[in-house]
């Protein structure tokens, strides 16, 4: 609801966002061109002022002061009209006030859209669904980034939607600001909210009409500082019974020019003063520099809406429609789907084809009660955010707490998620958790599946198979990227003792690959297959070689195939952007800590440390002799201070260690360098990355509180 | 038959009276190039003390600023009753605002004033732009405004 009461009107008003946004931005400048001709006043008073004026300008009709200082004088006489910027202390003309072309070229864009009243009413409209899109943005903001007071944290997720997200939090005041001021102005323009406009002073009667006093005398205008002065308009010349009209900040008053004194004075009504507040607040007159503000946040508008667009036009190309869906109440199976983006739809679809007499539904819709035939329930969920429910789910809990009854079926968990999150996949966890308290029989254990891994799933989908006693190949893969055929022309191998083999794998770059760096993830289809492994990459485009480390793996797939390529042999495979795995950018030390395999996106950041900022790695290894690996790189890195300190670990050498023991005795120094905010970045198996985790919590380490700072990141497989 | 023609005849009696003691004018005010927005026109008749006599027009787009056709405004308290003719739009910079409205014979040559106000956003108020006695004398000539109208003329 939240979401479709954000995109659709977005979607609506982009074109026209557009428009407003960057004709808004170039007029914003205008308030500070304009506060540079304001001249200094020093206290004047409007008497001093105006005599002055009125000396040096034959005909003088009136006096104003824009909303930023600037003084301005009309006058008409035999010579013409003029209408001069004037500087107070001398009463002289400076140079004309003209309306900008260019400004006025934008203006008139800005208010009507060049289609008069029509345009008037669509910019009305749009400035209304900006601010809609303000509000619930911000609650889906909010809700993304686990509530309210995360509100500042480190967005994470893919680039599109973190661009999405970071630009909103630097414009969203700006645009809120905009957005609502904007959206008065045009109910005042429509005289649906009045403005205070209307409230004309009734002139006055008692007027004497004897000789008139110099301007410089009138009593009234000795007291009034100039810096309140909005308007003075003189009376006609030949006329005795006309009258100076002051406007000031605060009102507007009718002035005898014979005695001088205040004839009227009516202060402004509250509807003026809020109207010039908005005008203030929407056009920055004068508070040049919010002005600017509210240009540069404008500027942001056009990210949001392409980045919006883009965003939106995903979802549709990722929500899939269901063909054959059996009844809830026939199914032998139900499946239960927790989706935010629709990538769950999709897996949880591919699995539903697989399976016979199979009921598939959101689960917000479900009711227990009429799965009359079921035998087997599979929940399918993803994660929103830190640990909320995606939006099909967001009523589940609740629907689940109010059934009483204990099924017949037994029930299974898939949680889809993201390890980077602190919380990850907590709401399979939740779900899984409310169910077993519900008294509910699980089949099959809680599995999690880290960022759309099709090995994961293909993988869990054996274990559903065992369990339901049929053949289940699950093979889906989120958006196939380009394949690109690579060719291997560098092999290192490492293997001393016949049993444990690593092999260092260099593959020339093909010239229209897309660019990635160190740490994104190459992903090989071996042959026969349609699944990818994804090995860590230990180059950047900028090397111009495609460089990863393969250990082989005794009854795998991909790598004793990657193992049985020799130099000149062809391999297929494509680049997974792994975004949130690199070191960041600032110059803050960096601490690494990996084992095995896991030091290959370490030799690329390394490499590619120009700043020769502080980089300490960790590193556990088997043997000196079996897996040295990138022994020489990391030599000549620590030479030309790339690396500042290299720690390994053995574990299968008298008195082995492992990377965690490492760390423990470097307690001091990483306690140290953690107080210099350095980032941790941990790469390697699970059961290293567990201990590794234990250890450093063990030292005080508040690994969460790091993760949210994108100080502790990883990639673990 | 006989009969349609006396209630014809009553009628034509009746209504010729009426022509006789008016008659239509054209009022021509051609404004001057202030280089301001559309100006806002009230043209009216006073007494030769300047006591308001009758509406002729008003122009301009919003009610909510006629308050600044000063002297008309003082003297009718914004009644638009008595007008002729309203126009609903306002008059730009260097053009021309012409209306026709008929008017009692008995006001020509009687001593009763035509004046014009004008105003313009952001500019002064100009109330009693023109004063010119309406008389058959001074019809068809040209009359220079103090402010804003470069020619005003009225032709019988």
């Amino acid at each position: 609801m939240l979401r479709q009461l954000h995109s659709i009107p977005g979607l609506f008003a982009a074109f026209f966002v557009f428009i407003l946004a960057l004709s808004g931005a170039v007029m914003s400048i205008q308030p500070a061109l304009d506060k540079l001709d304001a001249k200094n006043s020093n206290q004047m008073s409007i008497a001093k002022m105006a005599s002055l004026a009125a000396k040096t300008h034959a005909g003088i009709e009136l006096i104003s002061q824009s909303a930023n200082g600037t003084l301005v004088v009309q006058y008409f006489n035999d010579d013409g009209a003029g209408k001069d910027i004037f500087d107070p202390q001398t009463g002289q003309s400076f140079k004309p006030q003209q309306a900008s072309a260019i400004f006025g070229f934008f203006k008139q864009l800005h208010r009507t859209f060049y289609v008069g009243t029509t345009g008037r009413v669509v910019a009305g409209i749009i400035a209304f669904i900006m601010l809609l899109a303000c509000f619930s943005g911000l609650f889906m903001l909010a809700k993304r980034l686990g509530g309210w007071r995360h509100l500042f944290s480190t967005s994470r997720g893919k680039k599109i939607p973190r661009l999405h997200v970071d630009v909103s939090r630097i414009i969203i005041i700006g645009l809120f600001i905009t957005s609502l001021t904007g959206s008065y102005m045009s109910l005042a323009k429509f005289e649906i909210i009045d403005d205070g406009k209307g409230s004309f002073l009734a002139f006055p009667e008692n007027i004497l009409g004897t000789d008139p006093t110099p301007v410089g005398q009138l009593p009234a205008l000795q007291n009034i500082a100039l810096e309140d002065l909005r308007e003075l308009r003189f009376p006609f010349p030949d006329d005795p019974f006309d009258v100076f009209t002051l406007i000031t900040a605060n009102g507007q008053g009718y002035i005898d020019q014979a005695t001088g004194e205040m004839l009227v004075f009516e202060p402004n009504t509250l509807s003026r003063n809020v109207f010039e507040f908005f005008y203030m607040l929407h056009t920055g007159q004068g508070l040049w520099w919010l002005g600017i503000l509210l240009g540069l946040s404008a500027l942001g508008i056009p990210i949001m809406s392409v980045t919006g667009v883009i965003i939106w036009w995903r979802r549709q190309k990722t929500s899939t429609r269901i063909t054959t869906n059996v009844a809830a109440d026939k199914a032998e199976i139900v499946i239960l789907v927790g989706s935010e983006t629709n990538v769950t739809w999709g897996f949880a679809q591919h699995l539903q084809q697989k399976l016979a007499k199979t009921h598939i539904v959101a689960m917000n819709a479900f009711k227990p009660t009429t799965y009359k035939n079921a035998k087997k329930i599979i929940f399918i969920t993803s994660t929103y955010g830190d640990g909320a429910a995606p939006e099909s789910a967001s009523r589940f809990l609740q629907k689940l707490d109010k059934s009483n009854k204990i099924p017949n079926f037994e029930y299974a968990v898939l949680g889809f998620g993201d390890k980077q999150f602190t919380q990850y996949s907590k709401f399979a966890n939740d779900v899984d958790a409310a169910l077993t308290a519900k008294g509910w029989q699980s089949f099959l254990p809680l599995e999690l599946v880290d960022r759309q891994s099709s090995q994961a799933f293909e993988a869990w989908g054996h274990k559903l198979a065992k369990k339901l006693d049929l053949q289940l190949e699950l093979n889906h893969i989120v958006s196939q990227p380009k394949i690109f055929d690579l060719t291997l022309n560098n092999i290192e191998d490492h293997n001393h003792d016949d049993e444990f083999f690593t092999r260092i794998m260099q593959f020339s770059l093909p010239t229209n690959m897309p660019k990635f760096a160190a740490g994104d993830l190459l992903a090989i289809i071996p042959p026969q297959t349609n699944i990818a492994r994804y090995y860590s990459l230990a180059t950047s485009s900028a090397d111009g070689i495609l460089g990863i480390c393969v250990s082989k793996q005794q009854g795998g797939l991909c790598s004793p195939y990657l193992h049985g390529l020799k130099v000149g042999d062809q391999a297929q495979a494509y680049i997974q952007p792994n975004e949130n795995f690199r070191p960041n950018k600032t110059q803050s030390p960096i601490i690494m800590i990996g084992a095995g395999t896991g030091i290959a996106p370490f030799i690329g950041f390394i490499a590619n440390n120009n700043s020769k900022r502080d980089m300490h790695l960790y590193w556990g290894g088997r043997h000196p002799q079996s897996d040295a690996l990138y022994q020489k790189p990391l030599a000549e890195h620590l030479a030309s201070n790339h690396l500042t300190s290299l720690n390994i670990a053995h574990s299968r050498t008298e008195n082995g260690q492992y990377v965690q023991q490492k760390l423990t005795q470097d307690a001091d120094k990483i306690q140290k360098l953690m107080a210099q905010n350095a980032q941790i970045i941990v790469c390697g198996g699970r059961a290293m990355a567990d201990q590794v985790k234990q250890t450093l919590a063990d030292m005080g380490i508040d690994i969460d509180a790091l993760k949210l700072d994108k100080r502790y990141i990883e990639d673990v497989y | 038959m006989k009969k349609k023609l006396a209630a014809l005849a009553i009628t034509t009696m009746l209504t010729l009276p009426m022509i006789a003691h008016a008659k239509p004018i054209t009022f021509t005010t051609i404004l001057k190039n202030y280089g301001g927005n559309g100006a806002y026109i009230a043209l009216y008749l006073t007494d030769e003390n300047g006591v308001y006599k009758d509406t002729i027009w008003i122009s301009g787009g919003k009610s909510k600023y006629y308050p600044h056709l000063r002297g008309w405004s003082a003297a009718t308290g914004l009644n638009l009753s008595e007008a002729r003719g309203i126009t609903g739009a306002s008059t730009g910079s260097g053009r021309t605002l012409k209306v026709s409205a008929d008017l009692a014979d008995s006001l020509i040559d009687a001593g009763y004033q035509i004046r014009v106000d004008v105003s313009v956003e952001d500019f002064r108020d100009s109330p009693s732009d023109i004063v010119v006695p309406l008389t058959s004398q001074n019809a068809s000539k040209l009359q220079r405004g103090r402010r804003y109208v470069k020619d005003f003329s009225y032709s019988m």
